[in-house]
């Protein structure tokens, strides 16, 4: 989906409410559906609740944050959705107290779903009025179409119900009930909406898939194995000379390696053999091997720059998927140690 | 000299850990978690920063519970001010990180995710509807942080296995697979709490 396109409203349902499902394919809104939606009545509250607050928080991120901090709006939709939420459980209370005790604290915790978060930072605050509206009523038509599917199939299978009226089923499985049987009941939903989308849309097969890393371990560049350091040394003997003449500069550079790599680095044939089994964007990721990277955090801090934490646009991708703003983290407070370490450098 | 009150801690901690682990048994987070699964780099600073803030939030909200008209207040005006106490301690914390520390903004946004998700507005919840003390309010808080990475970290080793396994349905690979791992994982926690499958 290109974050800055312009959106119809079937191009918004097809992308953001099936084959970017929030829940099944994207992963985010999960808590309520897992630990509350086991009844209909309880379901629909639920994304009836989660409507206002997405087109809500959506519509005023895109027309008023837009060059507000990143850190900024992520607290203003909190304030948002406490605003929407709070009335509403206010008004559940006095209709029917049992309702908001059946939601639980999910209700209000709706204020601080994934989901808004991740939509407003990755769609509404970099696209028109238009596409973000049409992008928060798909989105939250995704939601509600899974919890209220959740809903009623727990509540069927596990307290043979339906709308709280008993019916005639075979079996009743309690377990449902608990929050394993909310992610039992979700895999299903997942893997029939893939057999949909690999069936009747195989080109966005690719976009329902996970990416996952490898294990990246943080260690100090002396921590290294000798073949490790060897390695690097080699192409940069004049850098990693002045690099051991400052043993605190050498500790303060630390350097990522992916954990499994430790052992390929020793027979490389084996790390070719599993790069080829990895998928195309997997492959892509793990070209930065480690010893690139220790030449390239090395270089860099040696010149004082650090490539990504130059990279602060709001314009970048960085901030339009969750799993890049968890990417940051390391940089960040290396940077920020680096500061302090220069301050303090500089007071002495 | 009288430990009681580390004890308590240490059990509250436990209990919030293994017993009533936030992610899988009450679904706080979970997206998070599954999140930073997938690139898990991150994962001892974004953990300690949701200890941090569930700590904080969690202490001040029981402070402001021990006012007798706050404590009378319905479930919705409590709502609204422990997300108020959520958003205050955020701010400044975020503040004194901005201009003490230099923290850039990336930084900050990262933050600002770890403070302002389901489990660390829960934390205050759970802690008022379980009458903890103070220190019990701290171990709850800590508590909900390692939660956090014990989650992340048992889902990022089930997931690097998943994604390796080729005998897996086409339909079940990727968050199918990834759902059903963690009900596996939801399951054996419960197991924790005493809870029946059949009844």
């Amino acid at each position: 989906m290109d974050k800055r396109s312009k959106l119809s409203f079937s191009d918004a349902m097809f992308s953001s409410a099936f084959i970017h499902n929030p829940v099944l394919v994207q992963m985010v809104g999960l808590g309520a559906i897992v630990a509350v939606a086991t009844t209909l009545k309880t379901a629909l509250l639920l994304s009836l609740v989660f409507f206002p607050v997405m087109i809500i928080t959506q519509a005023i991120a895109n027309l008023l944050l837009k060059k507000v901090a990143r850190w900024i709006r992520v607290v203003l939709y909190l304030v948002i959705g406490t605003a929407i939420v709070a009335p509403v459980m206010f008004l559940i209370d006095r209709i029917d107290p049992n309702l908001r005790i059946g939601a639980g604290i999910y209700l209000g915790l709706t204020a601080v779903s994934s989901i808004t978060a991740l939509h407003c930072e990755k769609f509404a605050v970099k696209t028109d009025f238009k596409s973000a509206l049409f992008d928060a009523v798909a989105c939250s038509v995704g939601y509600a179409a899974v919890i209220v599917v959740v809903g009623f199939f727990r509540e069927l299978l596990g307290m043979a119900s339906v709308w709280g009226k008993p019916v005639s089923v075979p079996f009743t499985f309690p377990a449902l009930l608990m929050p394993f049987g909310g992610f039992i009941v979700l895999a299903f939903c997942a893997a029939a909406l893939k057999a949909l989308i690999n069936k009747r849309f195989p080109e966005y097969s690719e976009e329902t898939e996970i990416e996952i890393k490898k294990t990246s371990v943080i260690v100090s560049k002396k921590n290294l194995p000798e073949e490790d350091s060897a390695v690097e040394e080699q192409p940069e003997e004049e850098q990693t000379e002045d690099t051991e003449s400052e043993p605190e500069a050498e500790e303060a550079v630390e350097t990522q390696v992916e954990e499994s790599e430790k052992e390929e680095t020793k027979e490389p044939e084996v790390e070719e053999a599993e790069l080829e089994d990895l998928t195309p964007m997997e492959f892509e990721e793990s070209e930065e091997t480690h010893s690139q990277d220790i030449d390239e955090i090395i270089k860099a801090f040696e010149k004082r720059e650090f490539p990504d934490l130059q990279n602060n646009s709001d314009d970048d991708d960085f901030g339009t998927t969750l799993s890049h703003l968890f990417g940051s983290v390391f940089d960040d407070t290396s940077a920020i140690e680096q500061e302090i370490s220069e301050e303090g450098e500089g007071e002495k | 000299m009288n430990m009681t009150w580390f004890f308590d801690m240490l059990s509250v901690a436990m209990y919030t850990v293994f017993v009533q682990n936030l992610v899988f048994n009450g679904g706080y987070a979970s997206s998070e978690a599954l999140m930073l699964a997938k690139k898990p780099r991150r994962l001892w600073m974004f953990s300690a920063m949701i200890a941090f803030f569930s700590t904080a939030t969690a202490l001040i909200c029981r402070a402001l519970d021990l006012v007798p008209r706050i404590s009378g207040f319905s479930p919705a005006i409590h709502f609204v001010i422990f997300s108020a106490v959520l958003a205050i301690v955020f701010v400044i914390t975020a503040v004194v990180l901005k201009f003490a520390l230099g923290a850039t903004e990336k930084f900050l946004g990262t933050l600002a995710m770890a403070a302002i998700n389901t489990l660390v507005l829960a934390t205050p919840f759970l802690n008022r509807s379980a009458a903890y003390t103070f220190a019990e309010s701290i171990a709850s808080g800590i508590g909900a942080g390692l939660a956090f990475i014990v989650a992340a970290a048992l889902i990022r080793k089930g997931l690097h296995r998943i994604s390796q396994n080729k005998d897996i349905p086409k339909a079940f690979r990727g968050t199918p697979a990834a759902f059903l791992y963690v009900a596996l994982l939801s399951l054996a926690f419960s197991g924790f709490s005493g809870g029946s499958l059949f009844s």
